[in-house]
């Protein structure tokens, strides 16, 4: 209690609240996009992050590991294609005297039955065109053999 | 510390039409923008004024503090409605003003925490303790009485708004300092400033049945 004339009243109290509260933006409305409140929590909260810088940031690594994933993937998908159509092997082509049959045209795998025409490429003689025949094509043509 | 005082009770009913509440709130839940925007109409200023009540210091000092806690609260309570549909809140008022209450004090904690105070050993924590949020119903008095007060002052002529821009120091009774910041007499300077109290009790008394002013210096 104080009856203090220099001590200010209650009005006056109210009013240095009053001016306190207006200061400190009580009286101004909250700005908020209502609609966008209601959207679902995960959306409000995934959109603003990803426009955010760090948002941004995490989006330019994902989409870079992403491209470096796919031209590698791309590359050897690429690598097995051409290995698979280029070295077609042309007259001449050496030490096994083959003018006309293309090895990769022969190689079946391992114990799959051959034709007779690709039996100049079972260098192994087991009967079969496999990877073991594929490895002395190598090392014959390696130098030798016209390969495209 | 209420300004008024309704027959006899400091914790009067808040006198806002709560009746459509239930309507809005179902209207939010099936993501109707207007329900909410009217919701926000209704009760932004009593989340505001929590905030404010409760860090009136932090307040003070940051810009954005009450606007950033109250898009907080209305976010909680959008999801805290949204979370349990079949159970509405009994109070709208009474339920925004706990959102907003508890996302003062975890601000501040987060405050204290950031800064290396420990928590409920800064100034905002203690400031938080002797602010009396607990009651809805008082706040929401409290703000409407001071709403008043701010229609009132708006109501004076503008000779007396501008001596009210000299609020703090007549109200430390510099009445020199105000008096020369205003270019008018000391003397002067009090007969206005009395004169503007009287003014502003009777305006008061006018918006309000039954508002209790006294012409002098007061208890709490």
């Amino acid at each position: 209690m104080s009856n203090d004339p220099n001590h200010p009243d209650r009005l006056e109290r109210a009013m240095l609240e009053l001016h306190a509260a207006e200061e400190a933006g009580v009286f101004q409305p909250t700005r908020l996009d209502a609609e966008r409140l209601l959207r679902p929590a995960e959306v409000r909260v995934l959109w603003p992050f990803l426009w955010s810088r760090r948002g941004l940031a995490v989006a330019a690594g994902l989409a870079l590991a992403f491209g470096v994933w796919g031209s590698m993937f791309a590359y050897k998908i690429g690598h097995l294609r051409d290995m698979r159509v280029m070295p077609v092997v042309t007259a001449g082509a050496g030490a096994a005297g083959c003018d006309d049959c293309n090895f990769f045209g022969c190689l079946a795998g391992p114990a799959v039955r051959i034709a007779a025409a690709c039996s100049t490429h079972d260098y192994d003689l087991d009967g079969d065109v496999d990877l073991a025949d594929f490895r002395q094509y190598q090392l014959a043509h390696l130098g030798s053999g016209r390969v495209q | 510390m209420p300004l008024e005082v309704r027959d006899g009770s400091t914790t009067a009913a808040v006198k806002v039409p709560v009746s459509d509440d239930p309507f809005l709130i179902e209207g939010l839940l099936g993501g109707d923008a207007a329900a909410l925007r009217k919701l926000m109409e209704r009760y932004d200023r009593l989340v505001r004024f929590t905030v404010f009540r409760a860090s009136a210091r932090r307040a003070a000092h940051d810009p954005q503090w009450i606007d950033s806690l109250a898009s907080e609260t209305w976010t909680g309570f959008v999801d805290s409605v949204r979370r349990n549909p079949g159970a509405q809140p009994a109070s709208v008022s009474a339920y925004l003003v706990r959102i907003a209450r508890n996302v003062t004090i975890s601000a501040l904690r987060r405050l204290a925490r950031h800064s290396g105070q420990e928590v409920g050993g800064s100034a905002d924590q203690a400031e938080f303790l002797e602010a009396k949020i607990d009651n809805p119903g008082e706040l929401a008095v409290r703000l409407e009485d001071l709403e008043k007060l701010r229609d009132c002052l708006a109501e004076l002529p503008a000779a007396g708004r501008e001596i009210t821009s000299q609020l703090h120091a007549i109200t430390e009774r510099r009445w020199r300092d105000a008096a020369a910041a205003l270019g008018i007499s000391e003397s002067t300077l009090r007969s206005r400033w009395k004169k503007i109290l009287l003014d502003l009790r009777g305006c008061l008394a006018r918006k309000t049945r039954g508002f209790v002013a006294p012409a002098g210096p007061d208890s709490d």
